[in-house]
């Protein structure tokens, strides 16, 4: 149990990216640009699910080729371990697999980033992931969800 | 002249060749002789003047006086004597004496001839004469003598138990001849004695000599014509003898002759009924022989017509042919072929020969009517054959009796023509002989007529198997152009294949791409980022050109890659199985680790390989991507594919296996099929799989085979 006193200084982002160069890029665009916002990162995805399932992150990015289990994969497990989780999904793919699994009808991805990734877009999701969790009510892990 | 008597005397006597001697008629003496009497007595002439003429006499001298007195009277001049010579040869003479008066005294003055070869020659004469006389009488032969001039006869005795006649009654006139002669023969014998003595010089006769007694002889007479100097007929000197012998002969003979004709007659009957016998078989063998010659000529067309049907390809031809054979080999009057027409039952003449006026105007049909009813119709209708050997007597033939009486025609024959055992017509010969047709022409005729459908149906059969060759050769034309079109296809197909794969290369290479240019985008912007904070240090952006630079360097390897895999072969090289391998991995390298999806490869034993280099590289990225597409779409669990480089004897295999969970047994027989595709339509050309295997089999002589292992698909290529 945690208590939340600065929703936006106590964001954390999970980053699951496997090429390594990008995923130090990111990191690094990411910690400049949120800075006090916590960052992890993974480069596969059974990784990324042992880190959320630790960390619990508010937000996740996830490239989608990743490898063990599939970006996507990833994305409807921690939704389902925890819904109200922020979902940006990067993907190569345009206009195959990205929105065409039946399964991503279920529940839907906040933001999809087309690669090349263009900081700007970048940033403007996680602001906006942001500014969604900070409307929201701090919600316990009993889960009153209103 | 008297006075020079003594030299005249001289002159005669002693210098004349002749033989003379001057007697003394008294004594006898010789008072001269001439030298000629010298030589011839063989005495000197001293010796001569001292003998007696009595001593060259061998008369007795009595004898001699008197004829020496007649000699002297004047009375005998020419005296034949027998004079002996000196050497004691006696010779005839003949003495001419007469009286001289010499000095008074009368004296003899004989000329002495030496006619002893006279008397011989007479002598041999008589002999001879009385030798004919001998033989003519002994052989009852009588010779005459015909005094032509004077017209007077003279015969021999004989003549007379030849004639009957008596040397009184008949003295050799022409009267008497003719009297004798019989009087129905008389003019017969003055014509030849005419003839012998105007012409021919020969008489030659024969009569009937009437005797006193009324008794016939039957006389030959031959004579020959002894002319002058001017060729005048002086005499005719002849024989007759009595033929009345030969003459019964003759009749005897007549008789016997006649006879013998008789029995001959008989003979000759009966030889006339042997020849007629004879006759009667020489005929039937001609007869046989005229029959002979007639097949001869039969067999003779027969096989003309053969050696035409084996030499025609067309039918009308062949009925040409047989037409000209039969009359030029067969020495038929007219031969024409006829074909019914089917809606009227009509023949229509389609060849013909010979005497072809016959036919001008003819009609002749298979139907039952009068035109139908002749020996054609006949054959046509009961399909086999009709003889009419009396054509213009037979009933059946009565429509075309007087173009055939005009046109020569006496016989005829009609063989029905079949096709395929359909009778489509007649062949018909015309002889010019009545009874032409007997047993062994119409069994000839029959074979003609077999041979002759035979050929038919040889012919038709010779063009369908034409037109069957034409439709064969149609139809191979039309696949020709059938495989050309696959071809084409083919072709097409390869082409929509290299542009599917072109589509994998590109996709392969937006993924390839995507990578660096994300990270290029990401490297760019941290610069922007970096100077905005303040952190643009030279370091960090020498660390970051060179990250970027390696990056495009990356990218432009790429682009290589894409081009060489596309530059169509042009020719077949020899590579390594292992670097060709590497080529194709090179090129699908990231989307596979896009895929995270594993790749080993397993060099057991690499090989050199002689074909087309891109083509093999993108056969096999066709595999790989497949595998690759079925490893993502099924989500396996750590996904890797296999690649086994090997040999096994001359050949190259190369073994690329996935872990995807197999082919479907369904669709097993089907993945290399074009244009089949588990994709769906958007995705899959279903060009892929059959490409690899038209290059690998088709254009590399290989092998491609796919199966089940326990974890996936695999499949085998082998080169």
């Amino acid at each position: 149990m945690e208590s939340i006193t600065n929703p936006i200084t106590s964001i954390s982002i999970l980053i699951v990216e496997d090429e390594e160069l990008d995923l130090e890029i990111l990191a690094t665009a990411l910690t400049s640009k949120f800075p006090g916002v916590a960052l992890h990162t993974a480069m596969d995805g059974r990784t990324g699910l042992e880190l959320f399932r630790k960390f619990t992150p508010d937000i996740v990015i996830t490239d989608l080729n990743i490898p063990e289990i599939g970006g996507f994969q990833l994305a409807v497990n921690i939704h389902s371990l925890k819904p109200d989780t922020k979902l940006i999904v990067l993907t190569g793919c345009t206009g195959e697999g990205a929105t065409g699994d039946s399964a991503a009808k279920v529940f839907e991805i906040d933001h999809f980033i087309f690669k090349p990734v263009v900081f700007q877009e970048l940033f403007e999701a996680v602001e906006q992931c942001i500014a969604k969790i900070a409307k929201k009510p701090v919600d316990v892990v009993q889960g009153d969800r209103q | 002249m008297k006075k020079n008597g003594l030299a005249l005397y001289d002159g005669i006597f002693h210098n004349h060749h002749t033989i003379m001697l001057l007697i003394d008629p008294e004594s006898g003496g010789i008072l001269d002789a001439n030298p000629p009497a010298c030589s011839f007595y063989g005495y000197t002439r001293e010796k001569l003047i001292s003998l007696k003429v009595f001593e060259l006499n061998t008369m007795p001298e009595t004898q001699v006086r008197k004829e020496m007195h007649h000699a002297a009277e004047g009375k005998k001049t020419r005296i034949a004597f027998r004079h002996r010579l000196a050497n004691g040869a006696v010779r005839d003479v003949e003495v001419q004496s007469g009286p001289i008066e010499v000095e008074g005294r009368e004296l003899l003055f004989s000329v002495i001839h030496d006619v002893s070869e006279r008397k011989q020659v007479e002598q041999a004469l008589v002999e001879s004469q009385e030798r004919l006389n001998l033989a003519l009488n002994s052989s009852g032969m009588a010779t005459f003598d015909w005094d032509i001039i004077a017209n007077n006869r003279i015969w021999d005795d004989c003549v007379h138990s030849l004639l009957g006649t008596t040397p009184e009654d008949f003295t050799g006139t022409a009267d008497e001849f003719f009297r004798v002669i019989h009087p129905e023969d008389r003019n017969a014998v003055q014509a030849a004695l005419s003839r012998a003595v105007e012409t021919t010089g020969v008489y030659e006769t024969e009569y009937r000599a009437v005797w006193p007694d009324g008794t016939i002889r039957h006389i030959a007479a031959r004579g020959k014509v002894h002319r002058d100097s001017v060729g005048r007929a002086e005499r005719m000197t002849g024989v007759c003898w009595d033929s009345t012998a030969r003459k019964l002969a003759e009749k005897a003979l007549e008789k016997l002759n006649e006879e013998l004709e008789n029995r001959v007659t008989e003979r000759t009957g009966e030889l006339t009924r042997t020849v007629a016998t004879l006759m009667e078989e020489i005929m039937e063998r001609k007869q046989a022989e005229e029959r002979l010659q007639r097949l001869n000529r039969l067999y003779a067309v027969l096989s003309e017509t053969n050696q035409a049907i084996v030499r025609t390809k067309e039918r009308d031809t062949l009925f040409s042919d047989f037409c000209r054979i039969a009359v030029e080999d067969g020495s038929f009057k007219l031969a024409w072929v006829g074909l019914v027409d089917k809606d009227g039952g009509e023949l229509k003449i389609v060849a013909a020969k010979g005497a072809t006026g016959y036919l001008d105007d003819i009609r002749i049909t298979a139907n039952e009517e009068p035109a139908g009813l002749g020996p054609t119709g006949i054959a046509v209708r009961e399909g086999s054959y009709y003889i009419c050997n009396d054509f213009l007597g037979s009933p059946i033939t009565r429509p075309w009796h007087e173009s055939g009486r005009v046109h020569g025609i006496r016989a005829s024959a009609s063989i029905a023509l079949k096709q395929e055992g359909r009778v489509i017509g007649a062949l018909n010969l015309y002889a010019d002989k009545k009874d032409f047709f007997d047993q062994h022409q119409v069994e000839l005729l029959r074979q003609m007529g077999a041979d002759v459908s035979f050929a038919l149906d040889n012919i038709i059969r010779e063009s369908r198997r034409r037109e069957a060759e034409q439709a064969l050769q149609v139809e191979t034309a039309e696949r020709m152009r059938a495989m050309e079109s696959l071809r084409e296809k083919e072709q097409m197909l390869l082409q929509q294949s290299r542009q599917a794969a072109m589509g994998e290369m590109i996709s392969n290479i937006a993924h390839q791409w995507r990578q660096p240019l994300n990270a290029l985008g990401l490297t760019v912007q941290q610069l922007s980022l970096f100077y905005d904070i303040g952190e643009l240090t030279r370091e960090f952006l020498e660390k970051s050109v060179l990250q970027s630079m390696e990056l495009i360097r990356h990218m432009s390897q790429t682009i290589d890659d894409f081009r060489n895999y596309f530059k169509p072969d042009k020719e077949k090289v020899s590579f390594n199985l292992s670097e060709s391998i590497a080529d194709s991995l090179s090129l699908v390298n990231s989307s596979f680790k896009n895929q995270h999806i594993d790749i080993e490869v397993i060099a057991k034993h690499d090989s050199c390989i002689y074909g087309y280099r891109n083509e093999f590289a993108q056969a096999l990225l066709n595999i790989l991507n497949n595998a690759r597409d079925v490893l993502t779409e099924r989500g396996t669990q750590d996904p890797r594919v296999t690649i086994t480089i090997g040999s096994k004897g001359e050949r190259a295999v190369v073994i690329i296996s996935d872990n995807a969970g197999g082919i479907p047994e369904e669709i097993m027989g089907k993945i290399f099929d074009p244009y089949f595709t588990t994709k769906g339509p958007q995705r899959g050309t279903g060009v892929g799989l059959f490409m690899s295997k038209t290059i690998i089999e088709k254009n590399m002589g290989g092998r491609i085979v796919a199966c089940n292992t326990a974890s996936g698909a695999e499949f085998r290529i082998e080169v």
